[in-house]
């Protein structure tokens, strides 16, 4: 007991402050954050088993998602085609290849190329790409919360759309790549808008590809799991053991010259509830 | 004394606790509203940090109480909630 009101109530053997907020501890804490974040790091690269990633997102249900927000918002479903279907499998094939998370590969090879390396002849055409994501709702609400995205899913543009999920290591993290494609066949569109468009000559079409869920890996969490364990149990705590110096300081009348503990309270609250939106997954 | 004090604080400073709430608010909606975007919200939240910081100067500036070791606090748990926010980040 006398160990619990040194670190966590103002207290005559930790001189009227809690412990974990004097700057030694904030110190170790720091340190501790650090070291973690640094081992998590190693384990996951090394150990993709233990500290892995398993995602329940299949390619129909973003394509559901998809059209069920288009619905919504008056606009005709999209068709799957499975020439954008392969396209996007293509793509990500690509992105674990070489390696990288951009919509342009660094040989400077445009997502187009896959489209028109598909059999599919577009009038128009787009990709929406995330990663890590462990379900298709947190998929298409990440991209319906971006306006660049949400114009892609929105537009009346397209008619056809097709989805890969797969699975891979990408930038050294055990990683779930997400690939929608859309489209408008070049054949589909009888006359020429006056929007910038792109126009290629349909290539011989490749048998079509069935692009299946992803397996399940074996790991047992993933260090965002535990990283918001972590950041979520210090700011929690911090944010307690401050409301309590507070009120306990303003109850006993306890003169210290200290920073405000009512000013890191309001620091603190605020990030908590930022860190409470941070869902895994990140898109482009 | 310690009353004195802490009244003091509240009632002879009320807008300093409002600015800092209100900076911190106007952060926090930036953070719900690039949800899309990791890095303009790390953006966001480094900016929170240094004006709670610099807050926090002023604040005992007027208070006539500003130390290096005050500002040191502050530092202190700027760093350590934006590590904590920013691995939350880039691990998602």
């Amino acid at each position: 007991m006398p160990l619990f009101h040194h670190l966590f109530l103002p207290h005559h053997s930790n001189n009227q402050r809690a412990k974990l907020l004097h700057p030694s501890v904030l110190l170790l804490l720091i340190g501790l954050v650090v070291s973690t974040q640094v081992i998590l790091s190693q384990v996951s690269r090394y150990y993709p088993a233990i500290l892995g990633f398993a995602s329940r997102i299949a390619p129909e249900e973003i394509i559901r998602l998809t059209n069920q927000e288009r619905v919504n918002q008056g606009l005709p479903a999209l068709a799957m085609n499975n020439f954008l279907n392969q396209a996007a499998a293509r793509k990500a094939a690509d992105m674990f290849a070489r390696n990288y998370w951009a919509h342009v590969s660094p040989a400077g090879t445009q997502p187009w190329y896959f489209v028109t390396q598909a059999g599919y002849s577009y009038r128009y055409a787009g990709e929406n790409l995330a990663r890590d994501f462990s379900d298709p709702g947190s998929v298409v609400t990440a991209w319906m919360n971006s306006p660049t995205h949400r114009e892609n899913l929105l537009s009346n543009r397209y008619q056809d759309i097709g989805v890969a999920v797969v699975d891979g290591t990408l930038e050294g993290r055990e990683t779930t790549l997400v690939v929608q494609m859309f489209g408008t066949q070049l054949a589909s569109v009888p006359a020429v808008s006056g929007q910038a468009s792109f126009t290629v000559s349909a290539a011989v079409p490749s048998p079509v590809i069935q692009v299946s869920a992803p397996q399940m890996t074996a790991s047992l969490t993933t260090p965002f799991d535990l990283t918001r364990i972590i950041s979520f149990s210090i700011l929690g705590i911090l944010a307690v053991v401050l409301m309590i110096d507070v009120l306990v300081v303003n109850h006993r009348k306890i003169y210290r010259w200290t920073s405000k503990s009512l000013a890191h309270f309001i620091f603190i609250a605020m990030l908590i509830v930022a860190a409470a939106t941070v869902i895994r997954g990140q898109i482009l | 004394m310690s009353q004195i004090v802490f009244e003091k604080d509240f009632s002879r400073h009320p807008l300093h606790y409002f600015t800092l709430l209100c900076i911190q608010l106007i952060g926090l909606w930036g953070i719900f509203w690039f949800s899309y975007s990791r890095t303009t919200q790390l953006t966001i939240v480094i900016s929170m940090a240094v004006s709670y910081i610099i807050w926090g100067i002023i604040h005992h500036y007027e208070h006539h109480d500003l130390h290096l070791k005050i500002i040191y606090e502050y530092i202190l748990v700027a760093v350590l909630a934006v590590l904590l926010f920013a691995s939350l980040i880039i691990r998602s």
